[in-house]
């Protein structure tokens, strides 16, 4: 069953092209990591299935419904939230407060703040702290639980590894891992190829706003996937008409 | 020496009213980063409506706060759905030019519906009766009545703010505009329910200062000052920081008044003016402010 | 040697962004840099271009030290550079920046300054938009712009600060042809990119930043083969376990 679809959209910043004409389907229950070089489009992937940015052209499509114009907040009542790069809690409000906030939506499910506590056992000690606080691991952790209170089907992680330690990182990603076994799809953009590599069904590179190469990791060498990051032997394209 | 405590009693209870006028003005602040030049004139016209209604109805003024605290409550959910949020579209200086416009358009519109005489809304023996402590101390009725209400209604509006949903979702809108949104929370309704709150309490403020002293429709930019003077004071976005800033302030006036009684508001404007040199953050330094 | 930095030492509170660098730029050659996100790549250009101080290290144009001049100076000496977001004057036209670029470095003649400016736009590809308002102008054309602006001095070498982000892929090719275009009338060009491809097209040499110190250096294949690149990239050289 495809969850999300987005259906060649272009996006921009201003003058910037960031996105080209860009499709993807994700399905139900998968993990794709979306991985580029830095202004290769991958966060403004995730802002427009989060809605924070629209597409000047193209569709996005959650189980069919087309939900282009649709803003952030209501997205997350339809089952869409992210973790945005560099965590953004709510720094004056305690962890437990941080956690609540993220169930505004009231979607049901099973995620609420025991389960989320099990997931994360040592923020649990830490409830009551103000967010701002917390070491860096602790915070994402909260930024992850956040967006878990609003029981979504899909869940958009943006660079959670930013910033921290690989013992953390790797400590995030099994929690991450007890998340998809539930049934949640996710959908990531990575720095940390190789945890990426190791939780996701599929992959995704991205190139100067395109495509440059899909598949599941077993079917994909490393050749490949350095090659299309850095888009090597990508012969250069006949003129396409200018912008 | 009773007549310096019966000073500093008189303030207190005058910082009550201030309070009351501030702590909307605070909300939409710390919530928002809203500066509402009209804060002061919709004090201004609820006393006036309150004014219109005891005229056609009769009966003491007090009975109006039913209607007009729930109509200031809707009017400014309306306000910020329809005119306010826009203004925040616009940039910093929008929200002043907004608000300034429809404070100029509010008093202009009472002075056209009602002159500019002084009114007042008589609470018969209400506005005078007082509790006599001892023969330099009287505690006004009235006066006691309000900074009762003021206490009250300042910490239930931080309970809501600290203990319910909505008040929860509000102090995140504070905190994170884009977490807030992200985490599905609607930030219209929060907005307006800021608004809401604010109107509602500052017509708490204007009906109670109508009955203690009296209005004209360009009265409510007097008031816009205090309000802010106590929010400075108290130190911006901390409801508690408020009403400290209120009572300070009414202190201040009142014991300056005792020193010379033309110097009554000069001596809080100079308080004002040297927490802004020595201690910009204000007394408490907030902890909902987010830099 | 052209241009040359030795033994860079910058430090940005605790952050480590060069620690005893050198780098050097031959003249008529195309030197790339690249690294992942974070290694401090532009910080590194702004020391090359004078908007930055080195904690230590020398910088020399031409054999002469010119570590303790500033980025205006640098500008007459030779050294141009565009910035990572063009930002052209809204109400100026193209040959109106190229010429104001001119005239706030160099003490010529009316006649030189507009001969200059006049070259310079043609040389970047903008002789048709001469008299378009910067406001006016699209990204690939203000990056152009950008161009314009730094080669009108007739600059030795020029700094490019990420000038591919943002432009499509015909765009790229545009860029990638100007730039071989003043490199073979003489110009050197140091680069740093993230749009790797840009490099590899243009570049004679590239050398990768990480961690303080370049892991690599050689030709763009070379470079971008290397473990230690593909380490800072992507976590580990071998980051995908065979037939996982």
């Amino acid at each position: 069953m495809t969850l999300l679809r987005l259906e060649r959209v272009t996006a921009h910043y201003g003058h910037l092209q960031a996105l080209d004409e860009l499709s993807l389907s994700l399905d139900e229950g998968a993990t794709l990591a979306v991985i580029g070089a830095n202004g290769a489009g991958k966060s403004t992937l995730l802002s427009l299935v989060s809605g924070e940015l629209r597409p000047s052209q193209g569709r996005v499509y959650l189980n069919d419904e087309d939900i282009t114009k649709v803003e952030p907040y209501r997205r997350v009542n339809l089952g869409i939230a992210l973790v945005p790069e560099g965590r953004h809690l709510f720094s004056t409000l305690t962890v437990e407060e941080n956690l609540l906030v993220g169930a505004a939506s009231r979607r049901q499910g099973r995620w609420n703040i025991d389960a989320v506590y099990d997931v994360f056992p040592f923020i649990k000690q830490r409830r009551n702290v103000r967010a701002a606080l917390l070491s860096g691991g602790e915070q994402q952790a909260v930024a992850i639980g956040r967006a878990l209170m609003s029981n979504p089907a899909l869940l958009l992680l943006d660079e959670v590894s930013l910033g921290l330690a690989p013992v953390i990182v790797r400590d995030l990603y099994v929690a991450l891992r007890q998340v998809t076994e539930g049934g949640t799809t996710l959908l990531l953009v990575e720095q940390d190829l190789t945890e990426a590599l190791n939780i996701a069904s599929h992959v995704l590179c991205l190139l100067e706003g395109r495509v440059a190469l899909s598949g599941s990791p077993q079917d994909l060498d490393q050749t490949q996937v350095v090659n299309a990051y850095f888009g090597r032997h990508a012969a250069p394209p006949e003129a396409n008409s200018p912008s | 020496m009773m007549v310096w405590i019966n000073a500093i009693v008189q303030g207190l209870l005058l910082g009550g009213l201030y309070a009351l006028f501030s702590c909307g003005l605070s909300l939409m602040f710390g919530v928002m980063r809203f500066v509402n030049l009209a804060h002061g004139d919709f004090a201004v016209l609820s006393a006036y409506v309150a004014y219109v209604l005891v005229e056609h109805l009769g009966g003491t003024p007090l009975w109006t706060f039913a209607i007009v605290i729930p109509a200031s409550a809707l009017v400014g959910f309306m306000l910020q759905r329809l005119l306010l949020d826009r203004a925040l579209i616009g940039g910093e200086l929008s929200p002043l030019l907004v608000t300034f416009g429809l404070s100029i358009l509010i008093e202009n519109l009472l002075q056209q519906g009602f002159g500019a005489n002084n009114e007042s809304l008589f609470v018969g023996s209400l506005s005078y009766d007082s509790w006599k402590i001892n023969n330099s101390i009287y505690l006004g009725r009235l006066q006691v009545i309000v900074f009762g209400i003021a206490v009250l209604l300042i910490a239930s509006l931080q309970l809501f703010l600290s203990r319910s949903r909505p008040g929860r979702n509000m102090r995140a809108t504070a905190d994170n505009r884009r977490a807030a949104s992200l985490s599905g929370v609607n930030e219209r309704r929060v907005r307006a329910t800021a608004t809401a709150i604010a109107l509602a309490t500052v017509a708490v403020g204007g009906l109670f200062l109508a009955m203690r002293t009296s209005f004209t429709p360009t009265s409510g930019s007097n008031d816009l000052i205090f309000a802010f003077e106590a929010v400075i004071i108290g130190g911006l976005g901390n409801l508690w920081g408020t009403l400290l800033g209120g009572l300070i302030l009414g202190v201040a006036q009142t014991v300056g008044s005792q020193i010379n009684p033309a110097d009554g508001i000069l001596a809080g404007h100079l308080v004002f003016l040297a927490i802004l040199a020595y201690r910009p953050q204000g007394i408490i330094a907030s902890r909902y402010a987010v830099s | 040697m052209l241009f040359e930095a030795t033994n860079i030492v910058k430090r940005i509170d605790s952050l480590v962004i060069a620690d005893g660098i050198s780098l050097a730029v031959p003249a008529g050659s195309v030197v790339g840099l690249i690294g992942p996100n974070g290694a401090g790549k532009t910080t590194m250009l702004g020391v090359l271009s004078g908007d930055v101080r080195c904690d230590a290290g020398t910088i020399s144009l031409d054999g002469r030290t010119i570590t303790k001049t500033n980025a205006s100076q640098r500008a007459r000496l030779g050294i141009g550079r565009t910035y990572q977001i063009p930002r052209p004057f809204k109400g100026l036209t193209v040959f109106e920046h190229a010429l104001l670029a001119v005239q706030q470095t160099r003490h010529v003649t009316r006649d030189e300054a507009n001969a200059l400016a006049v070259s310079a736009i043609e040389r970047c590809g903008l002789a048709k938009l001469i008299n378009v308002l910067g406001g006016d102008l699209r990204l690939l054309d203000r990056k152009r712009l950008e161009m314009a602006r730094a080669v009108a001095l007739n600059p030795k070498v020029i700094l490019l600060d990420e000038v591919a982000g943002g432009l499509s892929d015909f765009e790229v090719n545009e860029l990638i042809e100007i730039v071989n275009a003043l490199r073979d009338e003489g110009t050197a060009f140091l680069w740093v990119e993230h749009v790797v491809r840009a490099l590899t097209a243009t570049a004679d040499h590239v050398m990768c930043l990480y961690a303080g110190s370049i892991i690599a250096q050689g030709s763009p294949d070379e470079v971008l083969e290397h473990p230690a690149v593909i380490e800072s990239y992507f976590g580990s050289p071998a980051f995908m376990k065979e037939g996982a």
